[in-house]
């Protein structure tokens, strides 16, 4: 039986009472959701982001969804939790949020929407609902989505599963070529082999792959390189005696995972070695302190306390992680900062990390769920010293 | 001599020059831009946007980009427009704005930040700035409506690239339709031509600037081009069927894109007449982006000569968009706005025909408006002949 990605109608049912119930409580009369991450989780419409608005609609009796003809039959062949109202352009002689407006004739109550929405829509909100008692923002969503409900679990569970998978393949393709003794591959080459591999997975495993934006990709760092970690892989080929980041994800039904570690291409030096063995404790300590009942700023400060007391604290450029859920990257965030309780069902990475420059960065990432037992890593591939020397 | 994508300090501070003449002229004593596509027009830093918050906070003196420590090394290594401020982390100890409004000191005028700013940030900027006025400016939306020459150059070499891209896709699927073997798939496509981009970019450019989307495509074939969703799926082009490749890169992050609709194989009537009224409208949306008339005017006469064919049912969107920094940003080539064509503008022309069951039918160029007239960058073959593969 493949692996469906869909969440059911009950699922969608479950949260938009659940929303309901919310705004009932703070007064709110129709809450507008315009983020690409709100309206997948709110309706399992998934879209590609454009100026165009996609906004959910919801009040105590309806839901909708405000769309560009663009997106009609995208919309008809998903099967969302909203019924669609259609614009025809943005910016439209007929603007967008108008065309929503008219589909509440007459509205009084009390309008919400997103503290992440742009200032620009505020007012053509104000003007579409001219009537309405009060438009103000509201963080309902927001606060819903830092715990995750079982059905949630289960894909961010396959997520991590094809995240480790990842990583697995694309050591695997680097230990191909040092067998054959041909080139190395470039962190290009790797990062877009290892994501094709994914998809094809999906496709493959999957009876109903939802096509999200960032389905499966990842970072490649090799050498210096890998000292500042900015988010762009580059065609430098992978060297022996140089270490390599594989961090590399996936979103299953819209949720995500991450899966990372730091790979030795040949033996390792000494010195590479006690900088790993500083990263490894760092991010074990950090993953064991991801407990229901304690702060997000506890666990950032108790493995960042580690490096700093281990003479690391010159290489360290940033937090222990992040929440994660229909996003790679949500609140809560695992650092100083952040004095969100952690809870049963939050999804956070463990990923504190050196970055030795002129040298090389150390990371080993996991996704984790907080559970009743304690964090549970998701992702689980082998991260000894002997398990991540590639030779 | 090879290519350079980057462009010089003198670029930066005529900018900055233009910028500040604007805020004199309004009051505005600091401006706030906290989007990634305009602190890479401010500034030339090109990084991957994420939660932390990066910023360039421009006054009457100083120019200062706001970065978390994440991006200290990668910031150190692109020369750039601006001194750098680093906080550690976000949400932090200490917020990143709050180390900005405390390093900045007092303000004389407005503080002004774009339109396109969340409305959580622009309370907690209010906060911070109990003595000024806070509000939106459209300065720098405005000032990127009409590139410099020099930035005219990097979209001209990126549509070159972007045109190479339809063409390296085209011999990947007529090879292994010549040779017999199995057709790629959308997404095997796209891998391809991204490579092949990034491999002039290797070969011919001295100093790539990586910018996310460095780049990218949209790639369907047959029933699914009817719906142009963004998203591309793991179906493998076939025979006898259309199939679109709209690919586009970004040079020194100034973007272009090309877009052809080909028929793999022996054309359907119906390819060739839906393909025919495609042609002619995205000829008539280019010819009518003319300095002086509106974004508007574009629109709408190449839409009422689809609507005049009597194709009304398989119109779902406008003429186009323009382009620069971003992919898609102002003025929109679309009834709904009146915004009047200038030289230097960049738009893209792309009417189009979803037909549900056969096809999507789509050209689009990436068009400069010029003194003389509309100059298509992108210049793939377009007659049915030409993008007819076999």
């Amino acid at each position: 039986m493949a692996f469906s990605q869909r969440l059911g109608a009950q699922f969608y049912a479950k949260i938009h009472s659940d929303i309901r119930a919310r705004m009932e409580a703070a007064g709110i009369d129709l809450l507008l959701l315009d983020s690409n991450d709100d309206v997948i989780y709110t309706t399992g419409f998934s879209h590609y982001t454009t100026e165009r608005p996609v906004v959910f609609a919801i009040t105590a009796t309806g839901a909708f969804l405000l769309i560009p003809e663009l997106e009609r039959s995208h919309a008809a062949h998903q099967e969302i939790a909203a019924e669609p109202i259609v614009y025809f352009e943005f910016p439209g002689i007929d603007k967008p949020f108008d065309v929503l407006g008219r589909a509440f004739a007459g509205f009084k109550g009390t309008v919400a929407y997103s503290h992440a929405i742009s200032l620009a829509r505020v007012p053509q909100i104000e003007a579409a609902f001219s009537n309405a008692e009060r438009v103000i923002p509201s963080n309902i969503v927001q606060q819903m989505r830092l715990k995750k409900h079982p059905e949630e679990i289960r894909l961010h569970r396959e997520a991590a599963r094809l995240s480790d998978k990842m990583v697995e393949v694309g050591v695997e393709m680097i230990r191909d070529a040092m067998r054959k003794g041909g080139a190395l591959p470039s962190e290009v080459e790797i990062e877009s082999y290892v994501s094709r591999q994914a998809m094809r997975t999906m496709h493959e495993e999957h009876e109903d792959v939802m096509l999200v934006q960032s389905l499966a990709s990842g970072l490649v760092y090799s050498g210096q390189r890998s000292a500042f970690p900015h988010g762009m892989p580059t065609g430098n080929p992978v060297k022996i005696g140089e270490s390599i980041i594989l961090s590399l994800g996936c979103r299953v039904g819209g949720r995500a995972a991450e899966s990372e570690r730091t790979f030795f291409i040949g033996e390792p030096s000494k010195v590479q070695q006690e900088h790993y063995a500083v990263a490894f404790e760092a991010q074990r300590m950090a993953t064991a302190a991801l407990i229901a009942g304690r702060t997000c700023a506890s666990a950032d400060n108790l493995a960042l306390a580690f490096i700093r007391d281990s003479g690391m604290g010159e290489y360290l450029l940033h937090r222990v992680g992040h929440g994660m859920g229909i996003m790679f990257h949500e609140p809560p965030w695992v650092e100083g900062g952040d004095q969100t309780i952690l809870e049963p069902g939050m999804i956070t990475s463990s990923e504190p990390a050196i970055f030795v420059p002129d040298f090389a960065g150390y990371r080993i990432a996991d996704t984790v769920l907080i559970a009743e037992g304690g964090p549970d890593s998701m992702t689980v591939y082998p991260r000894q010293l002997d398990d991540i020397v590639v030779a | 001599m090879s290519f350079s994508q980057r462009l010089a300090p003198e670029f930066y501070a005529r900018l900055h020059r233009d910028i500040r003449a604007r805020m004199e002229a309004r009051g505005i004593g600091l401006l706030l831009l906290d989007a990634a596509d305009d602190v890479l027009y401010t500034t030339g830093f090109s990084f991957r946007p994420n939660e932390r918050p990066v910023a360039l906070a421009l006054t009457r003196t100083d120019a200062i980009l706001l970065i978390p420590e994440l991006e200290r090394e990668h910031a150190e290594r692109q020369t750039m427009a601006a001194e750098t401020l680093v906080y550690f982390e976000f949400p932090g100890v200490e917020r990143a704005f709050s180390l900005l409004a405390r390093s900045i000191g007092d303000i004389r005028g407005d503080i002004a930040h774009s339109y396109g700013l969340s409305v959580g940030r622009a309370a907690e900027i209010a906060g911070l700035f109990p003595n000024n006025r806070v509000l939106p400016t459209d300065i720098v939306t405005k000032l990127r409506q009409v590139k410099f020459p020099e930035e005219i150059v990097l979209h001209r070499e990126a549509a070159r690239i972007s045109d190479a891209m339809v063409r390296s896709g085209v011999d990947l699927v007529t090879e292994a339709f010549r040779a017999g073997k199995p057709l790629p798939s959308e997404i095997t496509l796209e891998a391809h031509v991204v490579r092949h981009a990034l491999d002039i970019m290797d070969n011919e450019h001295e100093d790539i600037m990586n910018v996310p989307t460095l780049a990218g495509g949209l790639i369907y074939g047959g029933p699914n081009s009817a719906y142009p969703h963004g998203l591309i799926s793991s179906r493998r082009i076939r025979p006898g069927e259309s199939f679109i490749l709209s690919l586009g890169c970004r040079v020194g992050g100034r973007s272009a894109e090309s877009e052809r609709t080909f028929v793999l194989g022996e054309p359907s009537k119906e390819h060739e007449r839906y393909y025919a009224i495609a042609q002619e409208a995205q000829r008539i949306g280019t010819a009518g982006l003319i300095a002086g008339r509106t974004c508007a005017s574009a629109d709408i006469t190449a839409l009422t000569y689809i609507r005049e064919q009597g194709m009304t049912p398989y119109l779902k969107h406008r003429v186009g968009h323009g382009m620069g920094v971003a992919f898609h940003e102002p003025p929109w080539v679309e009834a709904g706005d009146q915004t009047i064509l200038e030289q230097g503008m960049i738009c893209s022309s792309e009417p189009a025909l979803y037909v549900p069951e056969v096809g999507g039918f789509r050209l689009a160029d990436t068009v400069l408006v010029t003194e003389s007239g509309p100059e298509p960058m992108t210049t793939y073959p377009r007659r049915f002949d030409e993008v007819v593969l076999s």
